[in-house]
């Protein structure tokens, strides 16, 4: 089922994968705790604000274009014809 | 006006029964009981081509500060023509219905589009979310989903860990799904010859089933007080039947033109395709959020290849501008491009037709296997700080496919890679 992957998209992948690892490491990062009011909380600074307009979109995406997933896992299955 | 904590708990709960993506790092649990209800509506149509209706509708009950059960019911409907995998000519062609009972022409210089795509998807989506302490959570959840000729049933599970200084999430997220096609007029034999209505065609009574397994792997990382930066990576890995039992490839003969089986009907000679039994797609996904004083960037680029050959890029650029306290535009731009699939050809030249039943041989017409790109812009108005905050967009997709390698004699005059474009209308709303 799990082939091998090509060496030039492996390294695609790995750089990604040392890039978070060095976003991970850096103590530089953070805001620490923030409270209820803070910017960060916000709907609209959520990573999804709106998961059912993404979910909509993924369904046009998923059945006019050859990819789909990335941002996130769930839904349904269909033929998508 | 509801408890702004309610609605904050209740986003990161319905984030998270979609996967990863939540900035909860920086929210608090949730210190009060409630419910919650949000709906969604999806207007789409492609002039001359297919509409589809779609409707989501979302309900969260928080049984205690650690346990938020959701329910998401979704409802669409597809009507209109698409695209059969034939190709156009400078004669009228007739192609049997995927029934087997009808027939359509497709008239001189026009793409052949199937009329007789019509179909009702129902799904219902429960999820289990529980913060297990400051620390963990997971997310339980399955899907079932119903078609006239497609059938889904799936379950998922996510681990989120925050750390102690809720500046980062760990995310894990693990999904199986088991589906099944029975097709209109049965399932077809690989590179079978479509024969006249009425005749009997090269189907077979049964169905066929498909099994996906999704991995992700994700975190978020807080930058500052005003951003948040996130990374996925997941696997997909489906083995089973991935063929469009409704596609087909015309056979071309020489001069450029589709050969015709039938000269009494004018039927076009096609052959039924065939992918690959299995498929395995790597995605790269990262996304950038800030605020600027109340106005907010959302930037993400995902890449994806498989071993089907394609790969692609999609880049998604929002930005909320806030006019009051209470409403925003938000302007959307979204640009997505790929390769084409290592199997894809458009057409067949004749003599180089796989005998029916060849199942080692792969070849798909099918436009959204081919190189393309797809541009949508869109403007989005919505209130938001209210009790019920709403939003409508409206957006213009555009999909521009890339040159036909091969072509010859006719099919030189013949326009092999027509634009598709599609209106796209969402509302959306908190209840």
């Amino acid at each position: 089922m799990f082939r091998s992957l090509p060496f030039a998209k492996m390294k695609v992948i790995l750089s990604g994968l040392f890039a978070a690892l060095a976003l991970s490491s850096c103590s530089g990062l953070g805001a620490g705790p923030q409270g209820p009011t803070s910017i960060l909380s916000r709907p609209d600074m959520q990573m999804d604000p709106s998961p059912l307009i993404s979910a909509l979109d993924d369904h046009i995406y998923f059945s006019k274009e050859a990819s789909s997933g990335g941002r996130s896992f769930g839904g349904g299955g269909c033929g998508c014809n | 006006m509801k408890n702004q904590n309610i609605i904050a708990a209740l986003a990161t709960a319905a984030v998270s029964a979609l996967g990863t993506g939540t900035s909860e790092a920086q929210l608090g649990q949730a210190d009060l009981l409630g419910t919650d209800f949000k709906g969604s509506l999806l207007f789409y149509t492609e002039p001359d081509r297919v509409t589809a209706v779609e409707a989501i509708i979302e309900g969260y009950y928080s049984l205690s500060q650690r346990d938020t059960l959701g329910i998401k019911l979704v409802v669409d409907s597809l009507t209109g023509s698409s695209a059969s995998g034939a190709v156009s000519s400078d004669f009228d062609q007739t192609f049997t219905t995927p029934s087997g009972n009808g027939t359509y022409t497709t008239r001189a210089g026009e793409t052949p589009l199937d009329p007789s795509f019509l179909d009702t998807r129902y799904s219902l989506s429960p999820t289990w979310t529980r913060a297990w302490d400051s620390n963990y959570e997971t997310v339980i959840g399955a899907n079932i989903s119903k078609e006239y000729d497609y059938f889904s049933v799936s379950a998922n599970a996510l681990v989120n860990y925050t750390t102690d200084d809720r500046n980062r999430t760990y995310s894990a997220g693990f999904t199986i799904a088991q589906d099944s096609i029975d097709p209109e007029g049965g399932l077809p034999i690989a590179f079978g010859l479509i024969q006249n209505q009425g005749g009997i065609q090269p189907r077979l009574l049964g169905e066929e089933d498909k099994t996906t397994i999704d991995l992700l792997l994700g975190i978020t990382q807080v930058i500052d007080e005003k951003s948040l930066f996130q990374f996925n990576y997941s696997l997909s890995s489906s083995d089973g039947y991935h063929t469009d039992p409704y596609k087909f490839l015309s056979v071309i003969g020489p001069g450029g033109r589709p050969v015709i089986e039938d000269p009494g009907t004018g039927l076009s000679r096609v052959l039924y395709e065939n992918r690959p039994d299995s498929r395995l797609k790597h995605s790269v996904f990262a996304k950038y959020k800030r605020d600027f004083d109340g106005n907010v960037l959302d930037a993400s680029y995902r890449f994806m290849f498989d071993d089907w050959g394609i790969n692609s890029h999609t880049l998604d650029l929002k930005y909320k501008i806030r006019l009051n306290e209470t409403s925003y535009l938000q302007p959307h731009l979204r640009y997505y491009m790929q390769n084409e699939a290592d199997f894809y050809q458009p057409f067949i030249v004749a003599g180089t037709e796989p005998a029916a039943g060849d199942t080692a041989s792969i070849a798909s017409s099918d436009y959204r296997l081919g190189e393309m790109s797809g541009f949508t812009v869109g403007l989005e108005y919505g209130w938001d700080n209210v009790d019920r905050p709403w939003s409508v967009a409206l957006e213009y997709y555009l999909q521009s496919l890339g040159t036909v390698d091969g072509q010859f004699g006719e099919l030189l005059n013949q326009d092999l890679s027509e634009d598709v474009s599609a209106i796209i209308l969402k509302f959306n709303m908190d209840f």
